[in-house]
């Protein structure tokens, strides 16, 4: 009787399968890295119970020395960060030294605005010497809202403007400290008040880059610390 | 027998022929994968060059004109920029504007002063020169 030779896969061919695979996936997490770690921490967190945070810049304000002064000078007392009169800039000097990944939460703690047209925190800002490029979430009593803005060259677009709130009737702008942030995920920002989000914008321009704070028009604003976190 | 008519090693080589081989069918199932996932990678890769700097620097230029007036009809005064390129020109003291070597496809343009600006979605052509009219800058906060 003739014996049919029948070959079998071989080692060449499991190889092939392997490396297409392993090339596979890091296309893939290429394309969605981000989103990917983030589902590998959440997954991992089930487990062992602990968060995802992870605090990739803090300035308590005790000084200077964590801030970049932009315009105006500001200065801090007793763990407080102080806007100059009559408006101002300042960066994050951590954040903005290129380290941080693209997507973060930015937080303003505890800011007591007593007077003039608001603040704002700067979000994926990079200052290279033609004005600052990125974007801003504003406490804005001048606009009667929560306005997220993109910043080009040192201009704020006012049109388009990337979203705008109005606040609450009688929303009490003055007096009482708020803590401001905003959640930086891919295109989209989140700004919050005290952990309420009030503001989405959905924007593609900037895709990385560090944080500061803004005030304008005789706005009277100290804050108690800024933290860039997972 | 002599030995001239012995058979030759050719004619061995034909009697002991090996047989076709044959594929078997997880040997099939294998190519089939390798092709799938050959397939799959490609289409990644070309996702991925899709979003990457080396297409956009591939790309071809066009240029861009207009005219930026103030609110009074006057020419304005400020400057012209390109989002997310360092191209940027002054307005001319006309009004007019002329930037060249723009990449081609849709541009978000902003025409700004000193403190505020305003975003115009431009598409360029290239090789050809993009038209944006005229436009009246704005140079209250709330236009």
């Amino acid at each position: 009787m003739k014996k049919r030779r029948i070959s079998g896969q071989g080692m060449v061919e499991y190889a092939m399968v392997l490396i297409l695979v392993v090339i596979a996936v890091l296309l893939v997490i290429q394309l969605t890295g981000g989103s990917v770690s983030n589902l590998y921490c959440r997954m991992i967190s089930i487990f062992n119970n602990q968060s995802c945070a992870q605090t990739y810049c803090q300035d308590s304000f005790s000084s200077l020395s964590g801030s970049q002064m932009y315009q105006g000078v500001w200065s801090t007392s007793t763990g407080q960060l102080c806007s100059p009169n009559g408006g101002g800039v300042i960066f994050n000097k951590c954040s903005m030294s290129g380290t941080t990944p693209s997507d973060y939460t930015v937080a303003l703690n505890n800011a007591s605005l007593t007077a003039g047209n608001g603040y704002g925190i700067y979000f994926r800002a990079t200052n290279s010497g033609s004005g600052i490029n990125g974007y801003a979430f504003q406490y804005d009593p001048g606009a009667n809202g929560f306005v997220i803005r993109k910043w080009v060259n040192g201009a704020e677009v006012f049109s388009p403007t990337l979203a705008q709130v109005n606040a609450p009737a009688g929303y009490n702008w003055y007096g009482s400290p708020h803590t401001l942030s905003v959640k930086v995920v891919g295109t989209t920002f989140t700004g919050y008040v005290d952990g309420v989000a009030v503001v989405t914008a959905v924007d593609s321009t900037y895709t990385s880059g560090g944080t500061g704070i803004r005030t304008w028009d005789g706005t009277v604003l100290c804050a108690q610390g800024l933290t860039v976190s997972k | 027998m002599p030995l001239e008519n012995s058979p030759k090693l050719d004619d061995y080589d034909k009697v002991f022929t090996k047989p076709p081989r044959q594929v078997s069918p997880r040997m099939k199932q294998i190519r089939l994968l390798i092709l799938f996932l050959g397939i799959v990678v490609v289409v990644l890769g070309l996702v991925n060059l899709s979003r990457s700097d080396l297409t956009a620097s591939l790309r071809r230029t066009g240029d861009l004109k207009g005219v930026v007036l103030d609110t009074y009809g006057q020419p304005f005064s400020g400057n012209i920029y390109v989002e997310t390129t360092s191209l940027k020109t002054s307005i001319n003291p006309d009004g007019s504007f002329l930037l060249k070597n723009v990449p081609a496809g849709t541009q978000l343009v902003v025409v700004a002063d000193a403190t505020v600006g305003h975003e115009f979605s431009i598409n360029i052509v290239a090789g050809q020169m993009a038209d944006m009219g005229t436009v009246v800058f704005q140079s209250t906060a709330t236009p």
